[in-house]
């Protein structure tokens, strides 16, 4: 009976224990899949959405025949518009046509060309250097003009009863001749997000 | 070593390890227990499921990386945990935004819209919060619908600083979204918001969109802002609602105005003269949301206090009758039932006063009762002016001095009285 009553004891003190395991220190910070649900989830614009988007886009772009007919020096030069944002979500709106860039630079074999406009500033000026024979270099080339600008628009409806929230949003990315305003691409990605509220927060 | 020494020593290493505890009449179980017991005594506090958004608050104010008047937010926001994280961080996004420390106060804002966006279950410790014996506190802290909404409004605040229009537009947007409850059908509509949101589309360039806007804010008292208007200024006024919980036990929750304060500004500069014409309310705000679950939820614990209490009381009291009247009929069977009823009702009422009906009080006591906002044109080049802040009687509470040099694109002014 004693020793029931000791094991008991000791069963109920380490039970009791286990309970703190929740106040240990939290794991070291981690590496985790950008493509994968966070942790912390809503109805906004995820990693995994900008992923799913921009591997779609780029796939599209690449796959225009408008684009694959151009060769050598006719390869098409493409600039930036800002991306609009018109959701209900502040977002860093370059990050998607930062990550098109990227991965059509990438993918694209020489298919298309990048101009870094955002950058002319710091090109003048080596260029100018280079006029002025004081550095080495100085074709005398002019910067690229731009033959097609690449631009989107995000858009979403919000729709919020009390079942709890709903998103639906719209991604389009276009590429507009610069010469004509003809829209020789679009290409689009929607996703639709639905989330309750916990009871407790209702 | 003498001899009582070495059977010591040869009994400490027969019995183990155990044996450097050993009390007198204890045994080493017990003692083993006692020191479990001792050793997690630390943890019965409410500690929090995780600690990992807090610690590196408590790091950047260990390492005097925080700006001195903010170092007590971040302590706060690590001492308390995970559970009152979004409300300290609101705070400190206040304070910050006070104190022109804007890149702390976008910092602040960024991790609490993250998570006032975030859905799905709550916590374990969280939904305790639905059950009879814990009060609504328990719950990580979320904000009501006002709150919410406020934290959506002064990032878009912070973002019109930067003449990040569509970033503050959406932030505008996202302020009806949250600013009244999943499902409400109190119609909220926060007019200053939508006024903002306006100014944000005319500065994109989207003057229909700026025309629908002003077209709803008009029926509140805010008109559209003159065609050629290029000032803008905000002004957080006074201190922000005060969450008083009502109901005979604190199961109801009401929104009172705060301690009078500032309540409209003016501008005069540049040529221009102008009283705020409308501002976004939040007493109003906070008391049109519509009632909320877990107002049932606190409603129905009250109500199984109340009548768990009154049964306890009612077999107590005739418990103890049937006590007395047993004793004076010299009747054992009478007096034991009686004992027992009155056994039964001491240990309802214990059971109803552990019941916890609370309502959640906590609140985001930095915010201002009133946003106002008005528009004027002044002209390019240096501008002097001076914004006067007016109390509700329109006596003069402060005056500031505003300096900018205007350019081509429109300039915004953020300012506060409490």
């Amino acid at each position: 009976m004693k020793a029931l009553l000791q094991f008991m004891t000791v069963l109920f003190a380490a039970l009791f224990s286990a309970g703190c395991a929740s106040d240990q220190p939290p794991p070291p910070p981690q590496y985790v899949d950008p493509g994968a649900q966070g942790t912390v989830a809503g109805t906004g614009i995820e990693s995994q959405d900008l992923l799913a988007a921009t591997d779609k886009m780029v796939r599209l772009i690449l796959n225009t025949p408008r684009l694959q007919a151009r060769k050598g020096s006719e390869t098409p030069v493409i600039g930036l518009l800002p991306v609009e944002n018109r959701t209900r979500f502040a977002i860093d709106k370059e990050i998607f046509l930062t990550r098109m860039k990227a991965l059509l630079n990438d993918k694209s074999q020489g298919q298309v060309r990048f101009v870094a406009r955002d950058r002319m500033d710091a090109i003048k000026k080596e260029k100018a250097l280079k006029d002025q024979g004081e550095v080495t270099g100085g074709a005398r080339r002019k910067p690229f003009g731009i033959d097609f600008f690449l631009t989107g628009e995000l858009s979403s409806l919000s729709t919020s009863t009390s079942r709890g929230k709903s998103e639906y949003m719209l991604f389009t990315f276009r590429l507009i001749d610069a010469e004509t305003s003809e829209e020789i691409w679009e290409g689009m990605h929607e996703l639709k997000k639905e989330g309750a509220e916990d009871a407790v927060y209702r | 070593m003498n001899r009582h020494d070495a059977k010591a020593a040869r009994g400490f290493r027969r019995e183990g390890a155990l044996n450097f505890i050993r009390i007198p009449g204890v045994s080493a179980f017990q003692c083993l227990s006692a020191c479990l017991i001792l050793l997690t005594a630390g943890c019965s506090s409410p500690g929090d499921p995780t600690r990992k958004g807090v610690d590196e608050a408590g790091r950047i104010a260990a390492e005097q990386t925080a700006p001195a008047p903010l170092k007590p937010y971040y302590q706060r926001i690590y001492m308390e945990g995970e559970s009152m994280a979004v409300l300290n961080r609101m705070r400190l996004a206040s304070a910050a935004m006070e104190l022109g420390l804007w890149l702390e106060a976008e910092r602040a804002l960024m991790e609490v819209v993250r998570d006032v966006e975030a859905l799905g279950p709550a916590d374990a410790r969280s939904r305790q919060a639905l059950d009879d014996f814990h009060g609504e506190e328990v719950k990580r802290f979320k904000g009501e619908p006002y709150e919410r909404a406020m934290a959506f409004y002064l990032r878009g605040l912070l973002y019109l600083r930067l003449k990040d229009w569509s970033n503050a537009r959406a932030c505008f947007k996202s302020v009806q979204f949250h600013g009244a409850p999943a499902g409400s059908k109190a119609g909220m509509f926060w007019a200053g918001a939508r006024w903002l949101e306006g100014w944000c589309n005319r500065q994109l360039g989207e003057t229909d969109a700026a025309g629908c806007c002003w077209a709803e804010t008009s029926r509140f008292g805010m008109p559209a802002p003159g065609g050629r208007d290029n000032l803008l200024l905000v002004a957080l006024l006074g201190w922000g609602p005060v969450k008083v919980p009502t109901g005979e036990y604190g199961e109801k929750l009401e929104y009172r105005e705060g301690p009078a304060g500032a309540a409209q500004f003016s501008w005069e500069g540049g040529g221009a003269r102008k009283t705020s014409a409308g501002f976004d309310d939040l007493t109003a705000y906070a008391n049109g949301r519509g009632r909320r679950h877990m107002d049932d939820v606190n409603a129905g614990k009250a109500e199984t206090k109340g009548m768990v209490q009154t049964a306890g009381q009612v077999l107590t009291v005739g418990g103890g009758a049937a006590v007395l009247g047993g004793a004076v009929a010299d009747d054992a069977t009478v007096a034991v039932a009686g004992l027992g009823a009155a056994a039964a009702g001491m240990a309802a009422q214990g059971t109803a006063s552990a019941i916890n009906a609370k309502a959640d009080t906590r609140a985001w006591d930095l915010l201002p009762a009133r946003i106002g906002i008005l528009s004027v044109h002044v002209p390019a080049g240096q501008l002097k002016g001076c914004v006067r802040f007016l109390d509700v009687k329109g006596g003069q509470v402060r005056e500031v001095k505003v300096e900018r040099e205007m350019g081509t694109e429109p300039e915004f002014w953020l300012g506060f009285c409490r």
